[in-house]
């Protein structure tokens, strides 16, 4: 039976010692026999070559320099122009390595690979076959070879304007002879994209079975060429199912992991060696941080030297290589693109294509090609499921990384009625009384299905009697629940114990029993280990609540420390949260959490339902559509993103209704998350001293009770009229 | 039995006897790779441009350093095969996997 892990479609070739290396690029040659149309080498010449004793020197400052090259492995690679067109130099400078690496006794010697890319049309010649006899066990040679014959000569020609291919393929049975598994890069620009698939097949069909194809990262690209791109990717999906290719052919545009949200460790990391991992060595003995930034690698810009095999390293222009991340570089659309996961980018190309100096603004010219990319790839995968009647690997991984990153999980809360016991902000001050049909009930399981939601039950209802309610993840009022077994409690002002209890509650308290927060929070915790206190009508409160709640919190104080003392510590959000956090957890409402109400339209929560009816956000046929989608992020929402009260509840709901902006919140909300901030310092200090914690992130002393004031006052302390 | 290491594509078909850590795989892995450097290291210095002197010393030493890695390459398989007690005959060869660290069984007419 086929499984995710004997499907190749969509997987890289295996890299030796993958991110566990250092590579080392030597330029040997600014010259090369072609003159490709999309080469970034736009700067080629016969004049600039590496000399023995530069190349020599070269490996000697690398070898001497262990702390800029800490990896145990290393491949040595080397590039030009075309890199054959030096092969007599590259012999003797792989023997210097190879002798130099042993009588240092360097760790390198036992891990070490010589790699090209090279054009394929010196690669028959009786030097290089030499070099590769006594090299063999530590080669890797990649031939670029475009596709079929018209594609490829499209774009790599020769200097005299002919094309190269079949120069090249004559080389290609020999190679794979020689290196079997052996793939090629295979690079698509605008004029090539109506022969993508031919292209594809052709390589398939020469015994090239595992292509890492991509689209140039340049701006080449026209109106349009995106649907050709998609268009283009289809036939090859069809291609493929029909004649069952999936097992051992892949191209990389059909990686099932692209197109879904970034994860915050993805956004944290860089994909990019540049600078890090990676150092260019030019033809003159000055280094680089790859050979993108050799200066005839650059249209724009003027290269970027980083030292010289003479003089050393500059430590500090390597720093924002090494610091340089997904997020750091992108704006905002990208980071919070639905679909932003496999959008690569080119450290260099950035740079040559930035409106100034930096390596700091990365480049969109690729989005639409990227966007038509992970819709091909749906459909490719979608089908893949219907043919083989298989889980696609592609659904499997969507599942999988719901499953390891759940605060990137998503959920449909199901309004099951009007009746529900509310959950958080909200009430049917209406009195309104739908309930959700089974014809709604049905298409908003498809929908959570197809779009990945995992589903929470709000309520119960009769009317769905027939249904294995059992299954679902629910919300529910303690009392009522009678049907799941995986469930949430609510304690709607009182607390009433019954037989279906569990670990995790929450309690509604309202105006009129603030003084009664902690007997009700004691009750529970006489069944229950955490409770997620929900203050209603905070808008109507006043500083007399307010005082009341801060002592309702100082009884409550010494109760979990002595929950932590009986080894049975009780969590308490507006207490304990903070303590084991060190960013933001709040309501995702609109971000990872919507609503699905009885009436089939969906909300940014139940509390926008309840409110006006008319205010949602999509339909189960439409899918959801938020205009001004960004506002619902931290980064959007000045007083929060600078704030650290990592607990508060950062309601979207209370926010609109209070401020009338969905990204700021009211005064009150402030106040009473800095009094809960306040408290929980205290606290934190209480276990420290009798030793029930040990932490790092200790919660500092604060002179506000509304972060505005403080923003306020640092926004203006310098300015001058 | 031969020890054979096959860092390339293993053949499907061919039965899994076992598995090793990842300690172990690099240990063995080490070994080998070594062992490749010094055969190629070997054959370059002919060709060097270097003292004859410098030449022949190397040649000396490389190929000592050379029987020592082997033997530790062979002591690494007996130590390996008896901790896990991996399958196999006489004539048989076993093959390791850098990638996943699992052990195969490469029966005697598959031989080469």
């Amino acid at each position: 039976m086929e499984t995710a892990n004997s499907i190749k479609m969509g997987t890289l070739p295996d890299m030796w010692k993958q991110m566990k290396s250092n590579t080392i690029t030597f330029c040997v040659t600014e010259d090369c026999n072609l003159r490709c149309k999309y080469c970034y080498m736009t700067g080629k010449n016969s004049k600039n070559k590496m000399s023995l004793n530069t190349a020599k020197d070269a490996v000697d400052f690398i070898l001497s320099h262990k702390e800029n090259f800490t990896e145990n492995s290393v491949i040595w690679e080397f590039i030009g122009g075309e890199p054959f067109l030096e092969i007599d130099l590259i012999d003797k400078v792989s023997d210097y390595i190879k002798l130099r690496m042993y009588e240092l006794n360097h760790p390198w010697f036992n891990s070490y690979r010589f790699s090209f890319s090279t054009n394929g049309i010196l690669y028959g010649t009786e030097a290089v076959q030499n070099y590769i006899k006594k090299n063999k066990k530590h080669i890797s040679i990649g031939i670029s070879l475009d596709g079929d014959k018209i594609k490829h000569d499209l774009q790599r020609i020769k200097k005299d304007g002919t094309g190269s291919y079949d120069e090249v393929i004559k080389n290609v049975p020999l190679w794979q002879k020689q290196f079997p598994g052996a793939s090629t890069k295979a690079t698509f620009s605008h004029e090539d994209l109506p022969y993508l698939s031919d292209s594809i097949i052709s390589l398939w069909d020469n015994g090239i079975k595992i292509v890492p194809a991509n689209v140039v990262f340049e701006d080449v690209w026209h109106e349009g060429d995106d649907i050709i791109f998609e268009n283009q990717l289809k036939i090859l999906a069809d291609y493929i199912l029909e004649n069952k290719m999936w097992k051992d052919y892949s191209v990389r545009f059909f990686d099932k992991k692209i197109g879904v949200p970034l994860t915050e460790k993805e956004k944290n990391r860089n994909y990019c060696g540049s600078g890090n991992k990676m150092i260019a060595i030019g033809t003159d003995g000055r280094l680089f941080p790859c050979i993108r930034f050799y200066d005839i690698s650059l249209n724009n810009k003027k290269g970027i030297v980083i030292g010289d095999i003479y003089n050393g390293i500059n430590e500090d222009l390597l720093r924002p290589f090494k610091a340089l991340s997904l997020a750091s570089q992108s704006s905002d659309e990208c980071l919070n693109c639905k679909v932003a996961r496999g959008c690569a980018w080119c450290t260099g190309c950035n740079y040559d294509m930035a409106d100034t100096n930096t390596i700091y603004e990365r480049s969109t010219a690729i989005c639409k090609m990227h966007k038509a990319n992970v819709r091909a790839t749906e459909y490719f995968w979608d089908k893949f499921a219907k043919v083989t009647g298989i889980l696609s690997p592609r659904e499997e991984f969507k599942k999988e990384r719901i499953q390891q990153e759940n605060i990137d999980s998503k959920y449909l809360q199901f309004i099951l009625s009007d009746s529900i016991m509310p959950h958080c902000n909200y009430r049917n001050l209406k009195h309104s009384n739908n309930i959700m049909s089974k014809e709604v009930f049905e298409k908003g399981l498809d929908f959570a299905n197809k779009n990945g939601y995992e589903i929470v039950m709000l309520g119960d209802t009769e009317n769905l009697m027939g249904y294995n309610m059992e299954e679902y993840f629910a919300i529910v009022s303690n009392e009522k629940n009678s049907k799941y077994k995986n469930f949430v409690n609510i304690y709607d002002n009182e607390v009433k114990v019954t037989k279906q209890v569990s670990d995790n509650t929450i309690l509604l308290v309202n105006r009129e029993n603030v003084n009664k927060i902690f007997v009700l929070v004691n009750d529970i915790c006489k069944v229950s280990r955490r409770v997620n206190i929900i203050l209603e009508d905070i808008d109507k409160w006043d500083d007399k609540l307010l005082y009341l709640y801060e002592e309702q919190l100082d009884i409550l104080l010494p109760f979990v420390v002595q929950s932590y003392k009986n080894n049975d510590p009780i969590e308490l959000n507006v207490l304990t949260d903070i303590l084991y956090t060190n960013s933001m957890c709040n309501c995702e409402a609109g971000e990872n959490s919507f609503s699905l109400a009885p009436n089939g339209k969906i909300y940014l929560c139940p509390a926008f339902y309840f409110d006006n009816p008319n205010e949602y956000i999509g339909t189960l046929e439409i899918g959801i559509n938020i205009k001004n989608e960004s506002l619902l992020n931290l980064t959007r929402a000045p007083i929060c993103s600078n704030c650290d009260c990592y607990h508060c509840r950062r309601c979207k709901f209370l926010n609109k209704k209070l401020t009338r902006e969905i990204n700021t919140p009211s005064k009150i909300q402030c106040v009473i998350s800095h009094i809960e901030r306040n408290k929980s310092k205290k606290l934190q200090e209480m276990l420290e001293d009798n030793n029930f914690i040990d932490q790092d992130n200790y919660i500092r002393k604060i002179n506000y009770l509304d972060p505005l004031d403080n923003i306020m006052k640092e926004k203006w302390s310098d300015y001058n009229v | 039995m031969f020890s054979v290491i096959m860092s390339g594509i293993i053949n499907e078909g061919k039965e899994k006897v076992g598995i090793v850590t990842e300690q172990e795989k690099n240990a063995i892995e080490n070994l080998h790779e070594r062992i490749n450097s010094l055969e190629e290291l070997i054959l370059s210095l002919d060709n060097m441009d270097i003292l004859d002197e410098k030449k022949s010393y190397l040649y000396k030493k490389a190929l000592i350093d050379k029987n020592e890695t082997e033997f530790k390459y062979n002591v690494w398989w007996r130590n390996m095969s008896k901790k896990y007690n991996w399958k196999g005959t006489k004539n048989d060869c076993w093959e390791i996997s850098f990638k996943t660290n699992e052990v195969f069984l490469e029966k005697v007419n598959n031989n080469k």
